[in-house]
């Protein structure tokens, strides 16, 4: 039996687990949230360090959340069809927001934990200052980008004439702040990389990257 | 700036290790500036791009997968698949194919399997004496199921840069994963035939039984949205979310989750998410920069004075597709050939849900191929052994792929008699 006699030793889940486990050994773990996986990006000075760990934890929280409300909107359209009344047509207009949120939000996070989709091959390529200088060049395209989609979206939320969403009627300029937001995000956290990273890297070689 | 000029500096900014969302981004706001547009188009075409009712699927198929992957459930399927199959002569292997297969019932992502189930049966197999490239190589392959199987991530952004139901292209979908499982089993069988030392081991069927039985929960997942789907019920994108709430509930009911791990569930499918949609959103910006300068006019008028003949055209589309996925990530290739090439193969009168499977099956056995293969990649980096040794490994399996591509080419009821007998 087991410890607490519920049930019989040999049938229960963990007797199934522990007999695949027999045949092909045991799985690796996960990783956490609020961990930082490139702690060498962050800036070695205080108070700037924790600032930008705290922006990156406020990310995360802003996605997660964003997440969450994407599948209780779906989840709520689902149920609106099964429901007699008239329903909240504005259900579906706000989850393809939060979308775009979503994406332009964890854009700086995907930044400093190196997880947009990329290209690496040349880290199999180059060496030392080559791919240093390289990495620079990335993160100058990336800083460009950026800081330019920002102004334009800026720039739509500055000369905003009233227009408002279809179906929850959301002011426009209220929708693109979020787009600012991560796009200003994912500038700071391109030049924060260029600073911090790229350029001792240059410096130094390999090593500092 | 010319068109030629944009394509090319978008090509070395990939090359150059730059997201690929900026690397598209980049150069593609430069032509509207040089072309006197204003800066704000590019904004609302990137948001456009992604505020898309059919895309909304994407985070929820993803948020079905990493609960599937992350919780009591991936154990469940892996210790099922282990004892049905792992007693098999060259057992892991078959495990490693199974595993694939019903994971790929949950989730839509080649990368996420070799990264996480992927990675595990290679260092399984590797700890019981099968060789390194075979192991890693079939990790690779069968990582390609998911993608394929519905509920595919890739099919979704076809369906919505195509415009064709993403229900058709679910089930257009079945026949050729099936084909592609069948043919990576087949390739193991012959493969074991010359490896005597790699006998079978006698079966315990009560674990078996007890470990089917715990793994069909599950497998109610696929059978609610595809059923959801196929029967008319749900759209894709309602199926995806009815699919992780009963996710979400089994996993909770399993009391194996703890607010933490739902946490890093939630922030891991919005990391997700937002690769893709980036990558999605400046797509867009550049669909918009093709089709003003007539692109897949051009092309189609080249292609027509090539041939018009529709058995030619395919293959000079397959030979295409699979150059392009072995240079660009399948997402933005996808985003960016379709538009070009979807007139151009209804032109030649091939059906928009058979040409979605060939351009999806082409794009990802791009991924095993260099320079750009990113499952090789992935598993490279999470196993430790070395890329070229991942190419080699995955290489082995190419013509069983190529086969089946061939099936799904020139046989057009391979894709199109499941959606035609379920009136799609």
């Amino acid at each position: 039996m087991d410890p607490d006699g519920s049930r019989p030793s040999g049938t229960g889940p963990d007797s199934v687990h522990q007999a695949a486990v027999e045949l092909v050994g045991e799985a690796p773990e996960e990783l956490v949230l609020g961990q930082e996986a490139n702690p060498e990006l962050l800036p070695t000075r205080e108070p700037f360090r924790s600032m930008i760990h705290w922006i990156g934890l406020v990310e995360q929280a802003i996605g997660t959340g964003l997440v969450v409300v994407i599948l209780l909107l779906v989840l709520t359209q689902v149920a609106q069809r099964y429901i007699p009344g008239q329903g909240w047509p504005w259900t579906g207009e706000v989850a393809r927001y939060a979308m775009v949120w979503t994406a332009f939000i964890l854009s700086g996070y995907l930044l400093a934990h190196d997880r947009h989709i990329s290209i690496h091959v040349v880290d199999y390529v180059l060496r030392g200052r080559a791919i240093a200088a390289v990495k620079t060049l990335a993160d100058v395209a990336v800083l460009l980008t950026c800081l330019v989609m920002a102004y334009a979206t800026w720039d739509l939320i500055a000369n905003d004439i009233g227009q408002v969403t279809a179906a929850a009627e959301m002011p426009l300029k209220y929708v693109n702040i979020p787009v600012l937001v991560g796009l200003a995000l994912s500038a700071l956290r391109a030049g924060l990389s260029i600073l911090v990273a790229d350029i001792p890297g240059l410096l130094h070689g390999s090593e500092a990257t | 700036m010319t068109l030629a000029l944009l394509l090319i500096a978008i090509f070395l900014l990939f090359l150059l290790r730059v997201p690929m969302a900026f690397a598209i981004l980049g150069p593609s706001i430069v032509y509207l500036l040089s072309e006197d547009y204003s800066l704000g188009l590019a904004v609302r075409l990137v948001m456009g791009g992604i505020n898309s009712w059919p895309l909304l699927a994407v985070p929820l198929f993803i948020l079905v997968g990493i609960v599937a992957t992350r919780t009591e459930m991936a154990d469940r399927l892996y210790d099922a698949a282990v004892l049905l199959l792992g007693p098999l002569r060259a057992g892991l292997a078959y495990v490693n194919i199974g595993v694939s297969l019903g994971f790929s019932w949950m989730s839509g992502a080649a990368l996420a399997d070799a990264a996480g189930i992927g990675s595990i049966e290679v260092n399984h197999m590797r700890k019981k004496g099968y060789p390194a490239e075979f192991s890693v190589g079939l990790s690779a392959s069968s990582a390609l199921i998911s993608p394929i199987m519905p509920p595919s991530i890739p099919a979704v952004v076809y369906a919505s840069v195509a415009a064709v139901s993403t229900g058709a292209l679910f089930a257009a979908a079945l026949i050729p994963a099936f084909l592609m499982t069948a043919a990576l089993v087949i390739v193991v069988y012959l493969w074991a035939r010359r490896r005597p030392d790699l006998v079978g081991q006698p079966y315990n069927w009560s674990a078996v039984r007890r470990a089917v039985l715990r793994a069909l929960p599950p497998m109610g997942a696929p059978v609610l949205i595809l059923g959801g789907i196929l029967g008319g019920f749900f759209t894709p994108t309602e199926a995806a979310g009815i699919g992780a709430l009963y996710m979400l509930l089994l996993a909770f009911s399993y009391r194996t989750v703890t607010v933490h791990q739902l946490g890093v569930i939630f922030r891991d499918t919005g990391v997700i998410t937002a690769q893709i949609m980036l990558i999605i959103g400046a797509s867009s910006l550049l669909s918009w920069i093709l089709a003003r300068e007539q692109v897949p006019q051009a092309v189609a008028s080249a292609m027509l004075g090539l041939t018009d003949n529709p058995l030619v055209f395919l293959l000079i589309i397959n030979l295409v597709l699979v150059f392009l996925g072995m240079i660009l990530e399948p997402t933005s290739a996808l985003l960016i050939i379709t538009p070009i090439l979807l007139p151009v193969a209804i032109e030649f009168g091939v059906d928009p849900v058979q040409f979605g499977s060939i351009v999806i099956f082409n794009l990802m056995i791009g991924l095993l191929t260099p320079p750009m293969g990113g499952v090789c990649f992935v598993l490279s980096s999470v196993t430790g052994i070395p890329v070229e040794k991942v190419f080699r490994g995955a290489a082995f399996y190419l013509p069983a792929m190529i086969i089946v591509l061939l099936l799904i080419t020139y046989v057009p009821a391979m894709t199109l008699w499941l959606p035609d007998v379920l009136g799609l």
